[in-house]
């Protein structure tokens, strides 16, 4: 009887234990598409509009651009760095593809924007590896550098004359769906990709987890980290025509919200700042969170400055999440 | 250690109830009477505070409600749009906007008409560069340059020199302003010695026109964009104890510019009726919703040049929201 009982017993703290113990294992990565499930489920409840396909389409179309930036930012801070220049280089690329396109038509100007902006994030990688600047340092420099340069290029004012056919695209769907939010999810693909199966994406992580390491593996860190800022380069161009196309005219300014957008947004989706931990794919639930958080608040009538509040809590628990999650981990492993 | 590790694996019911908890306490209560939306760039401010001010007082006497989205400053035109969006999909009767840059809002405007929603230029004569507004409250950018120069001439009769702090960079009602205000003044002997753009921020131009002072010892006259950069252009000459000396004139008669006019550090002001603007575009949208017929499609508001001679004498319900309203 006793040792049934004591049977019993065991038999109902492994029960517990394993949900216990899935969670500590898998916490981090279901616990942001959790939330995300939960806010829909609340704005839901709370709005008539909400749950609707054009406003579904309006969150794809605003959070396409942040995405790709954010998507872009994985690169960076996954080899241990961070790139604050992404909203400066939107600012550039848009006045840069704006007259080009306005003077030599789409394809130059796809072109050249997205060579603008690789080239920032060339030379954001030069300096970060050549010059031994922090990329904190090196980026912020940049960041005041490009939009002094956009500033510069457009004289201070809007660039308009953008083709409509180039700025009707940020309006047109395939399929039922928002061809930005398309735009977006292929660079969705492309980054998965190259994180998961390319050479490039598994010498980042292992930069990012150890940089000696690495390094004594023979990895030339320098040239993986100077294509880490060039893919974030790219990537901020790849939002910035979308951005561009949405309002129809080269922007001096635009982008100015997206450097802390982004990092939040990398951080949410559970990658490490410390580098070396994390996949793009969280970084799409983190993008997901604050635009559907951003979204909803506003159906609800929040007033602004409340929302801040609401953006930076989040930000806050998510960070401290991470670590509890981190801690968890290392508890059992020791 | 027991507790730590509960917390721990209860970490993501916490997170999901914080969520849920941050939602739901933010959220307002839903009510049942037609809502008109608007659409700004920025909330904050003696420009904006008392526009809104009048929207908010007006809809409430004509039954609607009114959501307010901020876009959060001048440099955000992309999340101007958004919000715009936003709108359209919530089915307001009408949005009231300003918009950031009117060359990046044909787009949305498209949209919403498209969806039959009126949209009505609260601020600015125009809310999309080639979609025309459903009607417009507001006092023309243009007229205030012209007004400003006007104030020049007053101030500067035998002419001088001008540090002009033009306002913030990319924004149109800035560049429109000073625009006209330079074609007023051009081959007179009033002449424009620096220009420069920056933030929409007290701080940033109370720095930027101490520059200008120390570059410009000799320097007759700043010109201020709006308040913010008025109010920081009178501080910064009430720091190098320059009243009087070093005239200052802008646009918009905040209460801070009331106080530095009162002191004698800012001279001559273009004041604006943001109230009356705010007001007049309720009453369009109620019109509009309505069916009735507007007596104008566009009303521009008259300005009101202001010194410290008629400081006292002026009405100021029409220019600045209560003390301590907030949107």
């Amino acid at each position: 009887m006793v040792m049934s009982e004591k049977a019993d017993a065991a038999g109902r703290e492994q029960s517990r234990a394993k949900p216990v113990a899935f969670l500590q294992r898998y916490g981090r990565e279901i616990g942001l598409p959790i939330i995300v499930a939960a806010m829909v489920g609340v704005f839901s409840l709370n709005s008539d509009v909400f749950l609707s396909a054009p406003n579904f389409r309006n969150i794809g179309v605003s959070a396409a651009a942040l995405a790709a930036v954010s998507f872009g930012q994985t690169f960076a801070i996954l080899t241990a760095g961070l790139d604050l220049s992404v909203g400066s280089i939107v600012a550039l690329v848009s006045i840069v593809g704006a007259l080009t396109m306005r003077d030599f038509g789409v394809g130059a100007g796809l072109a050249a924007s997205l060579a603008a902006g690789a080239a920032v994030g060339l030379v954001n990688g030069v300096v970060i590896t050549r010059f031994k600047v922090f990329p904190f340092i090196a980026t912020l420099a940049m960041m005041s550098i490009v939009s002094g340069l956009a500033l510069s290029l457009s004289g201070g004012v809007a660039v308009t004359g953008v083709p409509e056919t180039f700025s009707n695209l940020a309006y047109a769907r395939t399929f039922g769906i928002p061809v930005p939010v398309v735009v977006a999810v292929a660079v969705l693909a492309i980054c998965f990709i190259v994180l998961r199966y390319a050479r490039l994406g598994r010498r980042i992580y292992a930069i990012g987890g150890n940089e000696e390491a690495a390094r004594l593996s023979g990895i030339s860190v320098g040239t993986v980290k100077i294509a880490a800022y060039v893919m974030s380069g790219l990537c901020a161009a790849v939002g910035s025509l979308i951005l561009t196309a949405r309002v129809a005219s080269g922007q001096p300014a635009l982008g100015a919200t997206l450097p802390l957008e982004s990092v939040a947004a990398v951080v949410l989706g559970g990658v490490s700042l410390f580098g070396g931990r994390g996949s793009v794919i969280g970084v799409a639930f983190g993008v997901l969170f604050i635009s559907i958080l951003s979204n909803g608040l506003n159906l609800l009538n929040v007033p602004s400055y409340t929302q801040m509040m609401v953006v930076g809590g989040a930000l806050i628990l998510a960070v401290s999440l991470d670590q509890i999650f981190i801690g968890a981990r290392a508890g059992k492993r020791s | 250690m027991q507790r730590q590790s509960r917390i721990r694996s209860n970490a993501p019911l916490i997170a999901l109830a914080a969520v849920a908890g941050l939602a739901l306490f933010a959220a307002s209560p839903v009510s049942a009477a037609e809502k008109i939306g608007v659409s700004m760039p920025n909330i904050k401010g003696p420009w904006f505070t008392p526009v809104l001010y009048g929207i908010s007082d007006e809809a409430k006497k004509l039954g609607y409600d009114v959501t307010i989205q901020d876009a959060g400053g001048y440099a955000n035109v992309d999340k101007q749009v958004s919000q715009f969006s936003n709108l359209v999909v919530q089915k307001v009767v009408a949005i009231l906007m300003d918009p950031a840059n009117p060359a990046s809002f044909n787009g949305v405007v498209r949209e919403a008409k498209a969806e039959k929603i009126p949209v009505v230029g609260a601020g600015s004569p125009i809310v999309a560069s080639e979609v025309e507004a459903d009607a417009a409250a507001s006092s023309s950018h243009c007229n205030i340059g012209h007004e400003l120069a006007k104030g020049a001439k007053k101030l500067l009769p035998n002419g001088g020199t001008i540090a002009v702090l033009a306002g913030p960079p990319g924004a149109f009602w800035a560049s429109d302003r000073l625009r006209c205000f330079k074609d007023d003044l051009a081959g007179g002997n009033i002449k424009i010695v620096a220009e420069q753009t920056s933030e929409q921020d007290p701080a940033v131009a109370l720095s930027l026109a101490n520059d200008f002072l120390q570059r410009f010892p000799k320097v007759d006259m700043l010109y201020g964009a709006d308040d913010t950069y008025g109010v920081g252009a009178a501080r910064a000459v009430q720091g190098a104890q320059k009243c009087g000396k070093v005239k200052v004139l802008f646009a918009v008669l905040g209460e801070a510019a009331e106080e530095m006019m009162r002191a004698g550090c800012a001279d001559y002001v273009v004041a604006q009726q943001p109230v009356v603007i705010g007001r007049t575009a309720v009453q369009m949208v109620d019109a509009l919703v309505k069916g009735k017929p507007l007596a104008a499609k566009k009303v521009e508001v008259p300005l009101v040049p202001v010194t410290k001679a008629n400081l006292d004498s002026i009405n100021k319900t029409g220019m600045q929201a209560p003390k301590g309203w907030t949107p």
